[in-house]
């Protein structure tokens, strides 16, 4: 297990992660020659939260959330889960932070020797027997998620919107409190995609999760976020925050009509713009 | 294509095959190639006689053992390149050059070393079986989902977990693969190890057969081989069934 220490600068008391100075640079020998992805990445995601994460390509916006799941080890800075510092340059990798985060990917990453309800329960049988309440759980998700009638088919036998959904709901069964979501509908098609993101939406809402999605889509960007975070630059820093102030519960595919869309998809839009200018 | 033309396709494919032998019986004579029915008389005289059953089980013995040593010091190879860069790199060279070495040129040497006894004719048959399990288990190894492991890590799996729950199912597929490559190889290495130095064995008594100018005989022990690689077969097929859910 990591350390546990008390992080030394804490601007907000109620922010659930907070990640400071965060950066990661690869190469060799004196500072000159490192090449940094990211560099003093400052960020506070406050407990339920959903966070969406823009930024144009190479901006690594994969690398903060490999980062903030620790399957990266920074190479500055320091990651904090309700104020003691849980990772950080100077300290082994913890990956998952200990059951803090749950990772789902572009890919699903099904595991394709096990059916769909072996490979939702997978996660808990890692630390024992999982509790009545565990399978429980694992149980009201698949339902959630619409997958009950499939939990005994391999995820081969799966349409990829029903893949999504069989790792969807492994991360939920699992319970972090923290979701890391990488472009997770990036490769559905519209109709199913946005069936997806009204299920998360309900999900999230009902499970009290807290949410940091990456996204290259600036209507999915604003149907889901609470906040809107910009990466840009080399080393990718944060360039722009921008708070949703959209009436909840949305749906996704009718956002556009809330007053206040086109402003802050102008301000995403030039945002980005901007930033893929050399 | 339906079971019913499956079947009727392999009965033509054996008839086709009868066909041939007994014209080439009639062509040729019987020294040469000896008729059907000589070699399904000895069949039947062998099985009563116990000797078939006999020479069958010890050439199967040989054959698991050896596969079996074969197996698993291929995998423990593949495993050990593949965990160290440096070992692998070391490594890679010397067993490109001791694969190339045809294995049954060594049954010499592996006499000279070890007698006329069980050892060198074990080593034969593993040695045959070692590197063609390691080229798959190493192939399956460098084939490992490493998003597999990445997400099994997040959720708080341990090294030995991942072994369990993603290396092993992943690898399994191209370790039986490799059982199967090798199987008739392995019988061939079992054969010609009981031709130089048995007393007992399907081998054997093809050396003895020639030995006596019975070439029923020969052919009879070359039958018996081939129904050995097909159980030999069978046994894998069946195995593969149930060690591996999803067939990939």
């Amino acid at each position: 297990m990591t350390m546990k220490r008390d992080l030394p600068e804490t601007t907000d008391p109620g922010a659930l992660l907070q990640l400071r100075q965060l950066g990661i640079s690869y190469g060799t020998g004196s500072s000159g020659e490192r090449h940094w992805i990211l560099r003093d990445l400052n960020l506070d995601v406050r407990d339920g939260e959903f966070l969406t994460i823009m930024g144009s390509s190479g901006t690594g916006k994969s690398t903060l959330l490999n980062l903030v799941a620790q399957t990266l080890q920074p190479s500055a800075g320091q990651i904090a889960f309700r104020g003691k510092v849980v990772g950080g340059a100077d300290m082994p990798a913890d990956p998952g932070s200990g059951r803090q985060i749950g990772y789902v990917t572009q890919d699903d990453n099904l595991l394709p020797w096990r059916t769909i309800w072996d490979n939702v329960i997978f996660p808990l049988t890692l630390a024992g027997k999982p509790s009545a309440s565990e399978v429980e759980r694992a149980r009201r998700v698949i339902d959630q998620v619409g997958l009950t009638q499939w939990k005994k088919h391999y995820p081969h036998q799966l349409s990829g919107g029903m893949r999504k959904r069989a790792s969807l709901a492994r991360t939920l069964a699992y319970g972090p409190p923290v979701v890391l979501m990488d472009e997770p509908f990036g490769a559905l098609d519209a109709e199913t995609r946005a069936q997806l993101q009204a299920d998360l939406l309900d999900l999230w809402a009902s499970e009290k999760k807290t949410i940091l999605f990456v996204t290259h889509d600036i209507n999915e960007a604003i149907a889901l976020g609470d906040r809107i975070v910009v990466l840009s630059g080399s080393p990718g820093r944060v360039v722009l925050e921008r708070t949703i102030d959209i009436a909840r519960p949305r749906d996704p595919e009718l956002v556009f009509k809330a007053p206040t869309f086109a402003g802050h998809y102008d301000a995403v839009r030039s945002c980005l713009r901007a930033a893929s200018q050399p | 294509m339906t079971p019913r033309r499956m079947l009727l396709a392999k009965a033509l494919g054996l008839a086709a095959f009868a066909s041939v032998w007994v014209l080439a019986n009639r062509w040729v004579g019987d020294y040469w190639v000896p008729g059907i029915g000589q070699v399904t008389v000895r069949f039947r005289q062998e099985l009563l006689a116990g000797k078939l059953l006999v020479d069958l089980w010890a050439t199967s013995q040989l054959l698991m053992t050896g596969t079996a040593i074969g197996a698993v010091l291929g995998c423990a190879l593949a495993c050990v390149l593949r965990l160290s860069a440096r070992l692998d790199a070391m490594m890679q060279p010397f067993i490109t050059a001791v694969m190339s070495i045809p294995k049954l040129g060594l049954v010499p040497l592996l006499v000279l070393w070890f007698g006329a006894g069980w050892a060198p004719k074990v080593m034969l048959v593993a040695l045959t079986v070692l590197f063609i399990v390691f080229s798959l288990a190493y192939a399956g190894l460098v084939t490992v989902n490493p998003r597999l492991t990445m997400t099994a890590r997040v959720f708080g799996a341990t090294p030995l977990q991942l072994t369990r729950h993603i290396v092993i199912p992943s690898v399994l597929p191209f370790i039986f693969t490799g059982l199967q490559l090798a199987l008739p190889w392995a019988v061939s290495a079992a054969l010609v190890a009981e031709y130089l130095a048995a007393k007992v064995g399907i081998g054997h008594g093809i050396e003895e057969a020639r030995q006596l100018s019975d070439s029923v005989g020969v052919y009879y022990g070359i039958l018996l081989a081939t129904i050995l690689v097909l159980l030999g077969n069978g046994v894998l097929s069946v195995a593969r069934i149930f060690a591996i859910k999803v067939q990939p």
